[in-house]
């Protein structure tokens, strides 16, 4: 304690010195002449700019979708009842649309699959996705589709889409399935 | 109603049986626990056969033989449903049958004595049926083969007991056609009635269906995808190049040759419709049975060939019809169920086996021809499906999704004694070939 005392007191002492010293160098200085300041030498900085990416689409080659594809792309199956081959207004409404995707693309040739839940015996069934697959062609036809583009056949129960053994996986399977002819 | 009814009249029966087995067998049931665990017919008749062990030639191989001989025959003769099979692990049949002679009862009661010897890399098997009471040797058979053909033996020598002791030919030497898609493919396959032995016959690597034998057991029927179309395919009993039975354009399904070979009976879709045909079994004469808008399938033939069952949905709901042989006098069978087809009319003419829509699973029904008394026969989960006879009209085999993918089973007439045949892949559209030889 006695010694930071001490310490402090000297740097006080200094501190005075200083000040006084500095006071009294002060007073002693005569201006003679103010010169402009230096002029400043800047150099010019460089503009830095992120240039904006805009990537442009490139046309590709232009290739023609296939009739094939377009009709691959847009018809549909059609989807049945139990032990019913008949066509619900939504199958209707289906086969309609697919009738126009025919019209639009007369090269396309399709096979028409008829198809069954797993209820009842293989051939009762074999008979029934035959006449559903029928009653999709005949739409068809109706339809104003040549009867010579459409051919049928029947799988019966033995293909079928979902294997389960419930109502969900029947209703998928119960259906007229629809395959482009290669 | 009578699936429920029918579970009672099977205890009764078994009761029956037992109290009377009891009764007949008093003295001897006590050494043979096994005897009651083998009878669950309620058709079981009242003769009794002893198995002992089969005795073998000196040299070591012949004794294997004999005991898969002895196994094979034991099983046969619990298949037939005929016998209360004893088997007994000695070999002296000579003091054996003194001592069984010695508290025989009223049953009959019969000995099967086997012995198995090599001769000339081939095996020799020579058996006797003796009777007990009388120690009678009533018969005699002996039989020399590979080693392959130590299954067929067996069933043959089985065969005869059966003969000899009923006066018809047994079923051990039949065989059963399926589809099957272990390989991938769904082709038609054989296999002997037990389950054992099982062939793929085909090789169209594609979808093929319903398998008919002829009836002389050389040929089999089927439905093949295999050119894009669903044509009626023949092929041989053992394989070989298939041929063409008819390709019309559309379903060529559910083939049934008729009892004498002469005609087969098929659908076809060729006019824009399913409806039943007959032709010739060279294709030739093709002839339309049935006419209307409805689905006609699945047609089976009355024994004596005059008449026809068949599936149709005309009345609204696929039901079973009878029709004769020219189309004519077409009747409604079954009118209790919204859903019955697969027909399957008996060997004995008087009753019809069919598959019947329960909730959402299919069950194996048999009813008269006149389409009354209705029975349930199976009472499982999934589908039930497909039945056909054997050929001496005491069991049925069928194609059930009891145990998750269809798989063949057999059972007794009465439902009683289910017993599975296939384990492996999807199974199904059993036929029931003709015994061998047999027309």
């Amino acid at each position: 304690m006695p010694r930071r005392g001490m310490l402090f007191a000297v740097l006080a002492l200094l501190v005075v010195a200083l000040l006084v010293s500095f006071g009294c160098a002060k007073k002693k200085v005569t201006p003679t002449q103010e010169l402009p300041p230096p002029p400043v030498q800047t150099t010019p900085a460089e503009e830095i700019e992120e240039p904006e990416v805009q990537p442009e689409e490139v046309p590709e080659p232009v290739q023609e979708e296939t009739p094939e594809e377009k009709v691959a792309a847009q018809i549909q199956d059609v989807f049945f009842a139990f032990d019913d081959y008949s066509l619900t207004e939504k199958a209707r409404n289906v086969l309609a649309n697919n009738a126009k995707v025919l019209a639009e693309n007369p090269s396309v040739k399709i096979l028409i699959e008829g198809h069954c839940d797993e209820r009842g015996t293989v051939e009762y069934n074999l008979a029934l996705g035959e006449k559903r697959a029928l009653s999709a062609k005949n739409y068809l036809v109706n339809y104003g589709l040549d009867p010579g583009r459409t051919s049928i056949i029947s799988y019966g129960k033995e293909h079928p889409f979902d294997p389960g053994h419930n109502e969900e996986a029947w209703a998928k399977n119960r259906r007229a399935h629809f395959v482009i002819k290669k | 109603m009578s699936s429920r009814r029918r579970p009672k009249i099977t205890i009764l029966l078994s009761l029956a049986s037992l109290i009377c087995s009891l009764l007949l067998f008093a003295d001897v049931t006590a050494q043979e626990p096994e005897v009651h665990l083998e009878i669950r017919t309620s058709e079981a008749r009242s003769v009794k056969i002893y198995v002992p062990k089969f005795d073998a030639s000196d040299s070591e191989g012949a004794g294997v033989f004999a005991d898969r001989f002895k196994n094979i025959v034991t099983s046969d003769l619990e298949r037939s449903g005929f016998f209360e099979v004893v088997t007994v692990p000695v070999a002296d049949v000579s003091s054996l049958l003194q001592e069984l002679k010695g508290k025989v009862g009223s049953t009959e009661e019969v000995l099967v004595e086997g012995k198995a010897s090599l001769e000339g890399g081939k095996i020799v098997f020579e058996g006797r049926l003796h009777e007990v009471a009388s120690l009678k040797t009533i018969m005699n058979k002996r039989y020399r083969f590979s080693d392959r053909a130590l299954r067929r033996a067996a069933h043959r020598f089985s065969d005869e007991i059966v003969l000899q002791l009923t006066g018809e030919r047994g079923i051990a030497s039949t065989s059963i056609a399926f589809i099957s898609a272990q390989s991938g493919a769904k082709e038609v396959c054989v296999m002997d009635y037990d389950g054992q032995r099982k062939k793929q016959i085909t090789m169209e690597k594609s979808l093929c269906l319903s398998p008919d034998w002829s009836p002389d057991g050389l040929k089999i029927a089927y439905t093949s995808y295999s050119r894009g179309n669903p044509d009626l395919h023949v092929v041989g009993r053992y394989g070989g190049k298939p041929g063409t039975l008819s390709a019309y354009r559309g379903l060529n399904s559910s083939p049934a040759w008729s009892p004498s070979g002469r005609k087969i009976a098929l659908t076809l879709t060729r006019d824009g419709n399913a409806e039943i045909y007959l032709m010739n079994p060279d294709g030739s004469e093709l002839r339309r049975l049935t006419r209307h808008p409805a689905i006609d399938s699945s047609p089976s033939w009355a024994p004596n060939g005059r008449q026809l069952a068949f599936t149709s949905d005309r009345g609204g709901s696929p039901q079973i019809y009878v029709m004769e042989s020219d189309g004519s006098n077409v009747r409604r069978l079954t009118f209790k169920g919204s859903y019955n087809d697969s027909p399957a009319w008996s060997p004995d003419g008087g009753r019809i086996a069919y598959a019947s829509r329960i909730g959402n699973s299919f069950q194996i029904f048999v009813m008269d021809i006149a389409g009354m008394t209705p029975v349930q026969l199976t009472d499982s989960r999934g589908n039930n499906e497909n039945p056909e006879w054997s050929p001496d009209g005491r069991q049925i085999v069928f194609s059930s999704s009891r145990g998750g993918e269809r798989d063949i089973y057999v059972m007794n007439a009465d439902g009683t004694n289910v017993r599975r045949l296939t384990h492996a892949g999807d199974n199904f559209n059993p036929s029931w070939s003709p015994r061998p030889g047999e027309e």
